[in-house]
């Protein structure tokens, strides 16, 4: 019994590889202009926000909650930034990273201190954010001249390597590190697979569960800023396809909703694989509309795939 | 005598397999009529997947049932209850969202079909209602199954088996028990068996119970199963408790297994913990317990006596209105647990899997849990990965726990999760630690082990306070033993290891 868990354990951690080699083969041979650089830049382009964003949900999918303001919270922090930005120039995007770190502080002790599910008040909040962001730029886009913000994302502090592609690296190898070396990544894990048995273990729970959600809201805060840099603007709904696509991620990288199992490089994977299956249809002449359809069930069929059935009793 | 008697079930070299892992292996018994059969084992015997079996909810692999001498072989568990055999599982099998009378003739509702296809609801209630009655059993069939109390389910549970039986047309049925005493208390263990010997006048019982003292008093014979194979029977008339233990281990098991022998009265006249006048209205009032250094102060009294409330108030898992607790000297103003886990005070919950493991990370992460922060640097938070994996290993190997680091806890036997349980407070490197009922469900033989290890860290000056529900182990262990009563404090007494109070002698004190 143990040696058939074991090969089916081994099958799920390597499973998102696994489909990414099978993945990448069949856009590369289908178009040799795939693997081509500049495809290849962009693609990597491409994921840099949502790798950000993917990163900051790992951290609330390992605890079992959900944060679903992600994408309303970069469009929030992103208008924050661009309104700001002619008067701070780059102080600005500081402004956007503690905004989206305010959010993200709000979602948590609501959920800690009232313990309301954590995705109701997501969810909640995502609209108050959606709606916020819309006053906030009266409904039409924020355009960005400031040269230090607009620098944010297209220059570039080490060798001639652009920030919007060095951004997402360094925000991978600070979450790997604080999710698999630290004792607050630890406890991310041990609330995960029981909150209760983790409080009676004398662990500080809510401050725990609290700081993950903050985490999170600065990664929601720094795409944002980084995409409003990128696109000159700050637009209304602009981090709307976040939400889908980063818990995508994270669910196609293999952690699991029920929290306790999974990684950040799993993530990364999950980023990387959305990204790939994304420039491929985008190869295959699929419009936007039906590229969402086939994530929906990329992202069924990975859930499928990786859920630990034995572990619930119900589906709900 | 026995062979007059007349066979009711008989069971011929059954043997079960789960994914390669025999939990039976040729097993044979016959059940005689009217009588009370005990399956006993440890855990993971195979006692309750004999009785699954029997009751049609897993298929055999192989081997025959006969049913008053005809071939019975269930399909599923509603054929075996048509036929007039029915379980009641550890895990109660009501629907609490539903009334009384739903749940009685849930599945079976064809018996109750009016002509014009609505089930005649006053018909079941009616039935229900009689039945209650001549079983004695005080609720209402027309309300929902969740305002019962658990004593009441357990009791419908069982006369629903009379009653699927009856509308079979069988007038005896078999009721198979699992575990039916396991959260009941005392008084209501009693009340069940004396009804569950007055019910085997018209039926006949097996029952599983963890509780072998129970097993004595009430079975007719009692079977032992150990690693899935039938090593021998028990008549309770002419054994005591301790051959069914033997046979159940396999291997003589010590008369002393709470180490009285080892016991060691001269602890340090220094306080670690004193409560005082500790009030929570109506659940426990005016609670005064002084546990000194290197002591064993066992907590007893009736299940509902406030003393389970007791020990979560004090750990600060629930509030209390009045009263102080303090620790080393030192006053913690209204508990919480990560204060009194500073304080060096630890807490070991009766409910392991919801409380004490976390079933699907490894043991290894399990042990570390309440000395991670402490086990990483401050600068990065970085945890000491090697320091941790000595911890750990250290802590497997002495708390002998049969398991390697990165096994998933929820793999372990009961046992061996309660031994995670003790491992990550120990190697907290505690003072205190409160213990609720620290060996429920498990077996005998991990219970000898984990009482030495008590033994061994008291004798290393951390102190305990043991809440129990068992008045053997309250007695064995405990230096001292206060009993409560109603949310009070009815009796405290010193319980060296020379002048060990009577089961008897504290009873009086708990009713």
């Amino acid at each position: 019994m143990k040696e058939s868990v074991n090969k089916m354990t081994a099958l799920m951690k390597y499973l998102p590889l696994l489909l990414l080699v099978v993945v990448s083969l069949f856009f590369g041979i289908l178009y040799p202009r795939f693997f081509s650089i500049q495809n290849v830049l962009n693609l990597i382009r491409q994921m840099s926000f949502l790798m950000i964003v993917s990163m900051g949900m790992t951290f609330i999918i390992l605890m079992g909650s959900i944060d679903a303001s992600v994408g309303a919270n970069a469009t929030f922090c992103g208008v924050i930034g661009a309104l700001l930005a002619p008067y701070l120039g780059g102080g600005a995007i500081i402004i956007g990273l503690l905004a989206g770190a305010g959010v993200g502080a709000v979602n948590g002790i609501i959920v800690t201190k009232v313990k309301v599910p954590s995705f109701l008040v997501t969810l909640a909040l995502m609209g108050a954010l959606d709606g916020a962001a819309l006053l906030l730029m009266h409904s039409s886009p924020v355009n960005i001249s400031n040269q230090t913000f607009l620098d944010f994302s297209n220059g570039s502090l080490l060798f001639s390597f652009p920030n919007v592609d060095l951004i997402p690296i360094v925000i991978i190898v600070i979450c790997y590190y604080i999710i698999t070396k630290t004792a607050f990544g630890r406890s991310l894990y041990a609330i995960g697979g029981n909150e209760q048995a983790t409080f009676y273990s004398g662990i500080k729970v809510r401050h725990i569960q609290v700081i993950a959600f903050m985490i999170s809201g600065v990664m929601s805060g720094l795409a944002g800023c980084l995409q409003a840099s990128m696109f000159e603007a700050a637009c209304p709904y602009m981090g709307n396809s976040f939400l889908m696509n980063s818990i995508a991620a994270v669910v196609i990288g293999g952690t699991q909703l029920s929290g306790g199992v999974g990684g950040p490089l799993r993530t990364v994977f999950g980023v990387v694989l959305i990204a790939i299956i994304g420039s491929g249809m985008n190869f295959m002449g699929l419009e936007p509309a039906t590229r969402q359809i086939v994530t929906g069930a990329i992202m069924i069929l990975a859930v499928s795939v990786n859920i630990d059935r034995s572990k619930m009793a119900y589906v709900k | 005598m026995r062979g007059e008697r007349e066979i009711l079930f008989k069971a011929e070299g059954i043997t079960k397999q789960f994914s390669g892992v025999r939990a039976l292996n040729d097993v044979s018994i016959e059940i005689y009529k009217n009588e009370i059969l005990g399956l006993s084992g440890e855990n993971g015997a195979g006692k309750s997947t004999l009785m699954k079996v029997i009751a049609g909810v897993y298929s055999k692999d192989s081997g025959r049932m006969f049913l008053k001498d005809r071939e019975y072989n269930p399909a599923n568990y509603r054929e075996g209850t048509s036929q007039g055999i029915s379980m009641v599982f550890q895990e109660q099998n009501l629907v609490p969202n539903l009334f009384g009378y739903e749940n009685i003739f849930l599945s079976h509702e064809k018996f109750f079909l009016k002509k014009s296809g609505v089930l005649n609801t006053k018909a079941m209630i009616d039935k229900t209602r009689m039945y209650f009655e001549q079983f004695e059993i005080d609720a209402d069939p027309a309300k929902r199954v969740s305002s019962y109390s658990f004593h009441q389910r357990q009791l419908v549970e069982i006369v629903r088996a009379f009653m699927i039986s009856e509308l079979y047309g069988i007038t005896h049925p078999f009721i198979l028990l699992d575990e039916p005493t396991a959260a009941l208390a005392e008084k209501e263990r009693e009340l069940l068996f004396s009804k569950v010997t007055k019910y085997s006048e018209n039926a006949t019982f097996c029952l599983i119970s963890h509780r072998l003292s129970e097993m004595m008093t009430y079975c007719n014979r009692i079977m032992v199963l150990r690693d899935g194979e039938l090593v021998g029977e028990v008549d309770p008339k002419t054994s005591e408790e301790h051959d069914l233990h033997t046979m159940m281990v396999g291997r003589e098991v010590s008369r002393d297994i709470y180490g009285t022998s080892k016991q060691e009265d001269g602890f340090r006249d220094e306080k670690a913990m004193e409560i005082k006048g500790l009030t929570q209205e109506g659940v426990y009032e005016d609670i005064n317990i002084d546990l000194n250094k290197g002591m064993i102060l066992g907590l007893g009294g009736l299940v509902g006596c406030g003393k389970r409330d007791l020990g979560k108030a004090i750990y600060g898992i629930t509030e209390y209105q009045s009263g102080n607790i303090l620790v080393n000297g030192n006053s913690v103003n209204k508990g919480q647990i990560s204060l009194m886990v500073k304080k060096r005070v630890g807490y070991i919950p009766a409910e392991r899997k919801g409380f004490g493991i976390i079933e699907y990370l490894p043991v290894s992460w399990n042990i570390s849990l309440p000395s991670i922060f402490s086990l990483s640097n401050n600068v990065l938070m970085k945890v000491d990965r090697k320091k941790e994996s000595s911890l750990i290993d250290k802590y497997i190997k002495r708390f002998r726990i049969k398991a390697s680091p990165e096994d998933m806890c929820f793999s372990l036997s009961g046992g061996n999760q309660q031994k995670v349980v003790l491992a990550k407070w120990i190697a907290k490197n505690l003072d205190i630690i409160i213990l609720d009922n620290p060996t429920r469900g498990v077996d005998v033989g991990a219970k000898e082990e984990i009482y030495s290890l008590l033994r061994e860290i008291v004798k290393e000056g951390v102190s305990i306070l043991m809440i129990t529900d068992d008045l053997l182990e309250l007695i064995g262990l405990s230096n001292q033993i206060v009993i409560m009563k109603e949310g009070r404090i009815s009796e405290i007494r010193d319980a060296g290891k020379n002048s060990k109070p009577t089961e008897k002698e504290l009873v009086q004190y708990m009713v």
